[in-house]
């Protein structure tokens, strides 16, 4: 991802606009309505069924006790074993272009063992989340991704876990020797939390999860889905994914938790990509998540689904490309979840606040403000549902044996708790339920259903009308508005820049008179402290993403905005079988589709001419307010370092001259004629993107010239700009 | 991408100086028209699912056994080409791969594990009780074996008996006996020259399907290019007088002989072996064989020397080897890999056995594995080969073994097994 320069500024707007559901900007009742609390209906359905002891759970329990008793006697016995079996039929269906790719089931069980030598307050897994510089502590914990027989046969079942707890008392031995030999070399931690928590054990024995599917059926219907993706000439590539899985989790602890619980899981995922005229490769991406196979939607609605999913695609291949941009958000729906998941979510996991080489962001912010105190953040497993939308991260029983129970994590916006498993943190010295693993994984602390709750809640005119204040007060030409994404990634290594990223697919820019425009090539980043705390509102109604949780609303804080980069691949040959509409040269580019910083705003007459993002200015000190209304800044600014919003169009001579010369953008204006042709000619020879970083760098003499002529040809030659 | 790279490559020959002797980067070959359709046989999943439960069951009731697999892979494999030559091909090939592994541990704590793999077409599947006894023999070959003493280092002459001799031939010259490209050593450069004693033949034969009495693996008609596949003589006499080819020649070879593989991920085709039939003048019985081997002991004045009946095939096995002291008595024990075994150590060759055995392995993109090596993702990439070889006597090779680390035999004893005929099937 290509980062452009970079200006962070405060603006927060939250909204939320449930699927399908739109409120009128006309309409008196939600314009005139006060903030309220959102409507919220939470659902816990009792989907557990009451089973019997399947044979694996027989043969864990017995070769466990076995295990116990034999080793009780050795000098480094173990305080604590556990077996977590992890068993899973799966069907995967994969259909492109109304052929299939590929049709599996497959079924595996997978052990994961967990052992402890020492005491609960010092023992092997003492440096597994606390690497400390210096310290060469042993990670890696216990016995992970053993294969079992799939077959219910104890015995055979029993002989695996033997061997496995063989190797998993020699490792784990051997680590707490090495642990207390490296104690000696390490510093006194800064708290002084255990190893291991005391829990209460828990016996729920449910009926294992069992995979009902026409296989077939599926196939076909998989198939016929895929090929309406064939209507769509732009479509480069396509798939229809579904994977229908039961799963069914095992386990025991020598403590007494014996836990056997079944859960289904489907999902679909319609997914395309498409390559804009100017190379930049775009995708989208439609999920279905249910339990049931029977709970997806139908062939046509599945249908209509990849047409919408494709007619965004069309537009994203139309939209003009965003320019690097901060100022006011708002965040919808899933772009919303997938925010607090990478921003909060992750930085909240009980074991990174102990770990030293993690950022460790919120570990001595509790009781701190972290988020507006209109702002509460929970996360419950136990919800199966919210206002009838079906939330993932559903589950009783945790994969150490704990009840999920609700977690507060953030109360009044001050924080409050962490999600924790059995591993201890400073101040808190049990789990809440959340100690999650895959198979073949250790435990670790994570998110389950992650729920925002606004104590007040616009409704979604009052928010359009709050983005279009802000926009004013800010003196920017437009907002952002943030639909769809499709995924992001925060970095919670110490070692690294503590920033997220989230991918947005569908971005508008909002206009103050309201007018909206699809824009493409957008990433958001930031970091989470000044993003939280920039939190301005927050809308009335939830919507739920499968992943990250759900939330009613979108804190936006000061988003980043940087430009993705294109792909060097220009878009495909034209072949006989499709035809792509060649672009239109320079010249003939409609108004539409020029640049937005020329579109005429109320009041002011249009003196920017851009073609194809090369940029005609003329000596208007009007069009130049109107460019620079994203001014850049240094990078430094990109770390959250509060700055006071610039009057419009203007700059404080003094303040930036003092702060250094950068960019034109940031100069102040000049009073004088000639100082202005000097600016102009200035600005003409940093028309191209890259002469301008040069000349940042002080080589802006040297090069210059040569990158403008390049630019120039490039132009010229329908290649376009060149990528920023 | 091509015609990226294809700049790029542009750009390098205007910076770079140009090797008078680069060949090509692709040879020209006739156009072909190959329609060979298999009749693939039915795979019965629900057997081959009780055939591995059944001959598993075999190590249910023996203590010392820490771990065993049985594992059966059947791979059909349909295989089109069309290139802009005119080239047509469709072909297939079917087999099934019977893999018998078990592990158990020395006192020392010597983890060891021995396999028998069976490569066959699905019409020639052992049968059950046939399978059964190679598991039975195994569990008493891992029994013997755990109670052998350990010998840590060797460095003498080494018998390799016929069933072992293929797999190290096909682990040195596989890689040796191609022709080089771009990405190759220098094999061309041997050309004309004694590579192996004199005696030695070496032919590579992909349209037969037998040799003497040895049913062979490797037949094809038509390589991975799209080239008829030929029968190349390798080795006369000890002179290396051809090389394995695909499209991309050599320096001195310059034509395909229709001898290339694919691999997977995208990896270039590569030359490989397919029936590789190594035969010599001058063979000798099994007792004059290890009258032989005894000579060299005593002209190096070593105490014994050592006979390889399993595994050392130049696959990285396990190895089962027998010490033969100055009274002809052979004493099984434990030794470690073959060391840095390489084409110029074959001229070491002192005598070879006067009978054949065949050796099945697996080849993707001209490299050769062992038959159990293969994860299911590459089945479609791999195709069968067979090695003919009689056994050779090195006058030099070293074996050392990796001591130090062994695990200690386990803090609580196995599990017993109740029922040990008829396991549970799944659910």
């Amino acid at each position: 991802m290509n980062q452009s320069r970079l200006l962070a500024i405060p603006l927060v707007l939250l909204a939320c606009t449930p699927r399908g559901r739109t409120t009128s900007p006309d309409d008196p009742a939600t314009k005139s309505a006060p903030a309220s609390a959102p409507i919220v209906r939470v659902e816990r359905a009792d989907t557990a069924t009451a089973g019997k002891a399947s044979p694996v759970l027989v043969a864990m329990r017995s070769e466990l006790a076995r295990a116990t008793s034999a080793l009780s006697t050795h000098p480094s016995k173990p305080y604590y074993v556990s077996y977590r079996v992890t068993e899973a039929d799966t069907v995967e269906i994969v259909a492109n272009r109304g052929a299939l790719e590929l049709s599996t089931r497959d079924r595996d069980r997978v052990l994961d063992l967990e052992m402890r030598v020492g005491d609960r307050n010092f023992d092997n897994y003492h440096w597994r989340h606390r690497p400390t510089p210096g310290v060469t502590g042993n990670r890696s914990g216990g016995l992970w991704g053993q294969p079992l027989p799939i077959d219910d046969d104890p015995e055979a079942i029993t002989a695996a876990l033997w061997l496995s707890t063989d190797a998993a008392f020699k490792q784990a031995t051997a680590q707490y020797e090495h642990a207390k030999a490296q104690l000696q070399l390490a510093a006194t931690p800064k708290d002084d939390a255990a190893d291991f928590s005391e829990e209460t054990p828990v016996v729920a024995i449910e009926a294992p999860a069992t995979l009902a599917i026409d296989q077939a059926a599926w196939e076909a219907r998989v198939r016929a889905v895929s090929n309406a993706f064939e209507r769509h000439p732009h479509v480069l590539s396509s798939e229809v994914r579904l994977v229908a899985s039961a799963g069914t989790r095992y386990f025991v602890s020598n403590q007494g938790s014996e836990v056997q619980s079944g859960q289904q899981h489907t999902r679909i995922i319609l997914s395309a990509t498409a390559k804009a005229d100017d190379g930049m490769d775009l995708s989208h991406v439609d999920i279905v998540d249910v339990r049931d196979p029977a709970a997806l939607p139908d062939e046509a609605d599945l249908v209509a689904r990849v047409d919408r999913l494709v007619t965004q695609l069309e537009a994203l291949r139309n939209a003009p490309v965003a320019d690097p941009f901060t100022g006011p958000a708002v965040l919808e729906g899933r772009a919303a979840a997938v925010y607090f998941h990478e921003v909060f979510g992750h930085r909240v996991e009980g074991h990174r606040q102990e770990d030293e080489s993690e950022g460790q962001t919120f570990a001595d912010k509790v009781g701190a403000a972290v988020m507006p105190p209109f702002i509460d953040v929970f996360d419950d497993p136990t919800i199966t549902s919210i206002d009838g939308v079906f939330l993932n991260g559903h589950y009783r029983h945790d994969d150490e044996g704990v009840a999920a129970s609700r977690a507060q994590l953030v109360d009044d916006g001050k924080l409050v708790g962490f999600l924790l498993s059995r591993t201890p943190t400073k101040d808190f010295d049990h789990s809440n339920g959340h100690g999650r693993a895959q198979a073949g994984s250790d435990v670790v602390a994570r998110q389950g259903n992650l729920v925002v709750e606004p104590r007040e809640g616009l409704a979604r005119a009052q928010l359009d009308d709050a983005l279009a204040a802000e926009i004013t007060r800010q003196g920017k030409p437009y907002g952002l508005r943030f639909v769809e994404i499709d995924g992001g990634l925060t970095n919670t290594s110490r070692y690294m820049a503590q920033a997220f990223q989230v991918n947005p697919v569908v971005v508008y820019r909002v206009f103050p008179d309201g007018t909206e425009e699809l824009v493409r090539g957008v990433t958001l980043e930031g970091t989470p402290l000044s993003s939280l705390s920039k939190i301005v509102a927050a809308g009335d109604r939830y919507t739920a993403a499968p992943n990250p949780g759900s939330s009613p609303c979108r804190p936006r804080d000061r988003p980043s905005c940087c430009r993705r980069s294109r792909s060097p691949g220009r878009p495909p040959p034209r072949i006989a079988r499709r035809s792509f509409p060649r672009p239109p040269p320079p010249s003939e580019v409609p108004d539409d589709h020029r640049h937005p910083r020329a579109r005429p705003g109320p009041g002011r007459r249009a003196r920017t001419v851009h073609l194809r993002g090369r940029r005609h200015r003329r000596d208007d000190r009007r069009a130049r307010a109107t460019a620079r209304a994203a001014p850049v800044r240094h990078p430094r600014a990109v770390l959250g370092v509060d700055q006071r919003p610039r009057r419009r169009g203007h700059q404080r001579a003094g303040q930036v001259r003092r702060a250094g010369r950068h960019h034109d953008d940031q100069e102040p204006l000049a009073v004088t004629a000639a100082a202005r042709r000097r600016r102009e000619a200035r600005r003409r020879r940093r028309a191209d993107v890259r002469g301008a970083a040069r000349h940042h760098r002080g080589r802006l003499r040297r090069t210059a010239p040569r990158a403008v002529a390049v630019y120039r040809r490039r132009v010229q030659d329908g290649r376009g700009p060149l990528p920023p | 991408m091509a015609a990226g790279r294809y700049r790029h490559e542009l750009t390098e020959r205007t910076q770079s100086a140009v090797d008078p002797e680069q060949p090509d980067a692709f040879t020209p070959a006739p156009k072909l028209v190959s329609k060979t359709p298999m009749t693939a046989a039915a795979i019965d999943r629900g057997a081959l699912e009780s055939l591995a439960r059944r001959v598993s069951a075999v190590f249910r009731e023996h203590a010392h056994i820490r771990d065993a697999e049985v594992t059966i892979a059947a791979s059909t494999a349909r295989r089109r080409f069309v290139s802009t030559d005119g080239t047509v091909v469709d072909s297939g090939r079917q087999f099934v791969v019977v893999t018998i592994e078990a592990e158990t541990q020395a006192d020392d704590g010597d983890i060891l594990t021995r396999q028998i793999v069976h490569v066959v077409r699905p019409d020639a599947l052992p049968s059950a009780e046939a399978l059964e006894a190679d598991a039975a023999g195994l569990v008493a070959d891992l029994a013997a074996l755990r109670k052998a003493p350990l010998l840590r280092d060797y460095s003498g002459p080494v018998l390799f008996e016929a069933d072992v001799a293929g797999g190290l031939f096909a682990g040195v010259l596989a890689t040796e006996l191609v022709a080089s490209g771009s990405w190759r050593g220098d094999a061309d450069a041997k050309l004309g020259q004694l590579v192996l004693p004199r005696g030695f033949d070496v032919v590579d034969d992909p349209l037969v399907a037998r040799f003497g009495e040895h049913a062979l693996l490797g037949q094809m008609t038509v390589d991975d290019e799209g080239t008829r596949a030929e029968r190349v003589q390798l080795v006369k006499d000890g002179k290396l007088v051809g090389l394995l080819s695909a499209r991309a020649p050599g320096k001195k070879v310059k034509q395909s002989n229709g001898h290339g593989f694919s691999a997977p991920y995208g990896m270039d085709v590569r030359p490989g072996i397919t029936n590789l039939l190594v035969t010599a003048k001058g063979g000798l019985p099994d007792a004059a064989l290890q009258k032989k081997l005894m000579g060299l002991v005593r002209e190096r004045g070593a105490e014994f020397g050592l006979v390889i009946t399993a595994g050392g095939g130049g696959f990285g096995e396990g190895v089962t080897a027998y010490r033969v002291g100055k009274d002809g008595k052979r004493e099984l024990v434990r030794v470690g890999h073959l060391q840095g075994l390489e084409f110029r150590h074959l001229r070491d060759i002192a005598a070879v056995g006067k009978v054949t055995a065949v050796r099945h392995a697996m080849q993707t993109g001209g490299m050769p594995m062992p038959a159990g090596a293969v994860p299911p993702t590459m089945a479609g990439f791999v195709s069968p080969i067979s090695i003919v070889a009689p056994a050779v006597l090195l006058r030099d090779a070293e074996l050392h073994a990796f001591t130090g680390g062994n695990p200690k035999p386990p803090a609580y004893p196995r599990p017993s097994f109740s029922n040990t005929k008829t396991p549970a099937r799944a659910p």
